[in-house]
């Protein structure tokens, strides 16, 4: 069943069982290839400065996640971290680890998403991804990088900026996967 | 550009903005949005009001350290410089040099300073203010926030 | 008290070293603020980095690389040289540290006692007061200073002058109160036609002897002196086995090593926004930034601004149309020089005489903020922030 939120459809797990094993595959390479595509794009970009960045290549993975649900959100998201670090040449360094915390952060936050049913679509999923993802990187941070509780007096700053990147990738992976709902005969075709 | 047609041009954009928000969400998605943003903002106020500045700053003259004071209130004291009485003042978080607006302050970096490694001097004087902070605010082995240059080139 | 006393080390205030930073048992709530900041900083050059990293992680993708192997920084700060002097020193054990910077800062103090024009019982105040048209013995380091500085003279043509105490008298940036207006017409017409009349400055350096020849000059290494002491910093540092560091005085430094794999990173001041950066320069190895420009030293007179970098063609400031220059050099002395007689000279004949010294290379910005920068030096534009002053 295809979901309807409203007038548009929205993204849930819930169409993942309508795709056959090797259409789903395509789409998780098809999506991860994206993500890191993303990725690396976003990290030669100057434009937003030092700052600020979108984590555009979270969308593809929250678009995996509604698609194919959860297995589909790890699948893009660990394939975008190594293969992301090993294209940059961070690989196994500390950027890799704390990418690599953000990332299982993101996925746990997820994991409790998919629990909730369908109560959260991509906006929803996405921001508490985009939380969690920040809050497992300051740990992380503490951890393996700073070793100094200071770090975590920046967490309302970095919260909050994660809680706008969140819902703009939400409603950006909404978007797509209302796009992609109207050509699903495309995925699901034999 | 006058308010009026400020407000007329802004309005319903950011309805328009609304109503998209609205018809990509779910009332969960709301609700985490509105919850989620009413936690940070509550966490970042509970820091403000835990990491009470609890820096100092210290005053030196001729290099030596004369006084410290703690930079949690409004107050001022008075020091003897080479060139007579230098008043320094505190605030919450902050010090100066109060006649730091006077032509006597000359080659020096001045005004309010506010972060811990701050230095406001006055040199013909011989009177060096550096700030130092808390570990609650700024923890002991970290970086003035905002110091991003490890030395500046003027 | 053990609050002041992580900050004071030469025995000022009683039992500072016993409970110095780390050394004594310190209650809990003293020990941060102890050890935490003061003369004796201690920084963490990974956090910032850090910081940036989580918030450019905050999408989470961004990547940068990551600093790596011990990262402890230390950073003195003390007045000398007329001006906030500050060492920073990066990967050292806080003793060995404290040892090395005490001992640069001694030298910095030495030269200060001997080079200063304002001390009354400097080498270089005993020379000024003699009276003019004889022969004294100078110590062979100040007369292979003031060599050097008259080769630069020689080559700037003159905008580069180490005799220019009394016209610096004259105007008084050093004076205490500040000076609200220039000096007369008559008084700079009356210093001009004493300076032509005759050479300022010999030396004889096989014999170690200096003469001053005219009552227009006195010796005033003000454009030099600075450069040369951060140089000498830079040698004790050096040789007490400092490998990495930054000494800087008043925004002119000299750096050696870098901060692990990271390069030390400076700002360049911009000159007409206070608290504003306008390039940043990544810098690892061994050099010499020096800056000399029109807002360090100023008054605002009849709506003209009179900084204190003195044209010794005229009498009066400068008035090239540079407002800002740095100089990268080899070394501080050299740059220091530079860096004024560029200012001095303008652009065009800057670059002419920058051409004389290879390995200095230079920044020069014009009224109008049009900027010019030689091809080697190091510079990365930097989005106007702001930095230090708050308010």
């Amino acid at each position: 069943m295809l979901p309807v939120n409203g007038k548009r459809p929205s993204a849930r797990t819930s169409w993942a069982g309508g795709l056959s094993g090797s259409r789903r595959d395509g789409l998780i390479s098809t999506l991860a290839a994206a993500s890191v595509a993303a990725h690396l794009l976003e990290s030669t970009l100057p434009g937003f400065g030092p700052l600020f960045k979108l984590g555009l290549a979270n969308v593809f993975t929250l678009v995996a996640f509604a698609v194919v649900g959860w297995s589909g959100a790890v699948a893009v998201s660990l394939i975008r971290v190594v293969a992301g670090a090993l294209a940059s040449g961070s690989f196994l360094g500390p950027t890799f680890l704390m990418s690599l915390a953000g990332a299982l952060g993101a996925l746990l936050a997820l994991r409790l998403v998919s629990l909730a049913g369908e109560r959260l679509g991509p906006v929803g999923a996405s921001l508490a991804a985009s939380l969690a993802h920040m809050l497992a990187q300051v740990v992380m941070a503490y951890l393996v990088v700073v070793g100094h509780v200071g770090v975590f007096g920046l967490l309302p700053w970095l919260l909050g900026m994660s809680w706008g990147t969140g819902i703009l990738n939400g409603l950006l992976a909404e978007r797509i996967l209302a796009t992609l709902a109207r050509h699903r005969e495309m995925l699901e075709a034999p | 550009m006058r308010p009026g047609r400020f407000l007329r041009e802004t309005i319903p954009l950011a309805g328009a903005a609304f109503r998209s928000l609205r018809g990509a969400t779910t009332p969960w998605d709301r609700w985490l949005i509105g919850v989620s943003a009413i936690g940070i903002v509550l966490l970042g106020y509970q820091q403000r009001l835990t990491a009470t500045p609890g820096g100092e700053v210290v005053v030196l003259r001729d290099n030596r350290a004369v006084r410290v004071l703690p930079l949690d209130r409004e107050a001022w004291v008075e020091v003897e410089g080479k060139l007579g009485r230098v008043k320094v003042e505190t605030r919450r978080g902050g010090a100066r040099l109060l006649e730091y607006r006077s032509p006597r302050l000359i080659g020096t970096r001045t005004g309010w300073i506010t972060r811990t490694g701050q230095v406001a001097a006055c040199v013909p004087c011989g009177i060096m203010l550096v700030l130092r902070g808390s570990p609650a605010v700024s923890g002991e082995g970290i970086s003035p926030p905002g110091e991003r240059f490890d030395a500046l080139a003027e | 008290m053990s609050v002041a006393d992580g900050l004071v080390r030469d025995g000022s205030v009683p039992g500072d070293r016993a409970s110095s930073p780390g050394s004594a048992p310190i209650p809990r709530g003293l020990r941060g603020l102890g050890s935490g900041m003061g003369k004796k900083e201690r920084w963490n050059g990974r956090f910032w980095f850090l910081t940036m990293l989580a918030i450019g992680l905050a999408g989470g993708c961004g990547d940068a690389p990551a600093p790596k192997g011990p990262s402890e920084g230390h950073k003195s700060i003390r007045l000398a040289l007329g001006t906030v002097v500050t060492i920073s020193t990066w990967g050292l054990e806080p003793t060995r540290e404290e040892a090395a910077v005490e001992r640069a800062f001694a030298e910095i103090e030495r030269i200060e006692a001997m080079m200063s024009p304002n001390r009354s019982e400097s080498e270089l105040s005993r020379i000024n007061d003699a009276p003019r048209g004889q022969w004294l013995q100078a110590s062979p380091e100040l007369v292979d200073l003031l060599g050097r500085a008259l080769e630069i003279q020689r080559l700037s043509g003159g905008a580069f002058h180490p005799g220019l105490l009394p016209l610096v008298r004259l105007w008084g940036f050093s004076r205490e109160p500040a000076p609200r207006e220039p000096p007369s017409p008559e008084s700079i017409d009356r210093w001009r036609r004493l300076a032509d009349s005759g050479d300022g400055i010999l030396i004889d350096a096989a014999a170690g002897r200096v003469q001053l020849t005219n009552a227009a000059f006195g010796l005033d290494l003000g454009a030099i002196a600075k450069g040369y002491a951060i140089d000498q910093a830079v040698a004790v540092l050096r040789r007490e086995g400092v490998d990495n560091a930054i000494v800087s005085g008043g925004g002119d430094l000299r750096l050696i090593g870098a901060k692990g794999r990271e390069p030390w990173v400076i700002g360049l001041r911009h000159p007409r926004e206070e608290g504003g950066v306008i390039r940043v320069s990544r810098l690892s190895g061994d050099r010499a930034m020096m800056t000399s420009g029109d807002y360090e030293r100023f008054f605002m007179h009849a709506g003209v601004r009179f900084h204190h970098i003195l044209d010794p063609a005229t009498g009066y400031p400068s008035v090239s149309g540079v407002i800002s220059v740095s100089v990268q050099a080899t070394d501080s002395t050299l740059g220091d020089a530079l860096s004024t007689a560029i200012f001095v000279l303008g652009r065009e004949r800057g670059i002419r005489l920058l051409e004389h010294f290879p390995g200095c290379e230079a920044l020069i910005i014009e009224e109008g903020m049009k900027i010019w920068q030689s091809a080697g030096f190091v510079a990365a534009p930097h989005l106007t922030e702001s930095i230090g002053v708050t308010d």
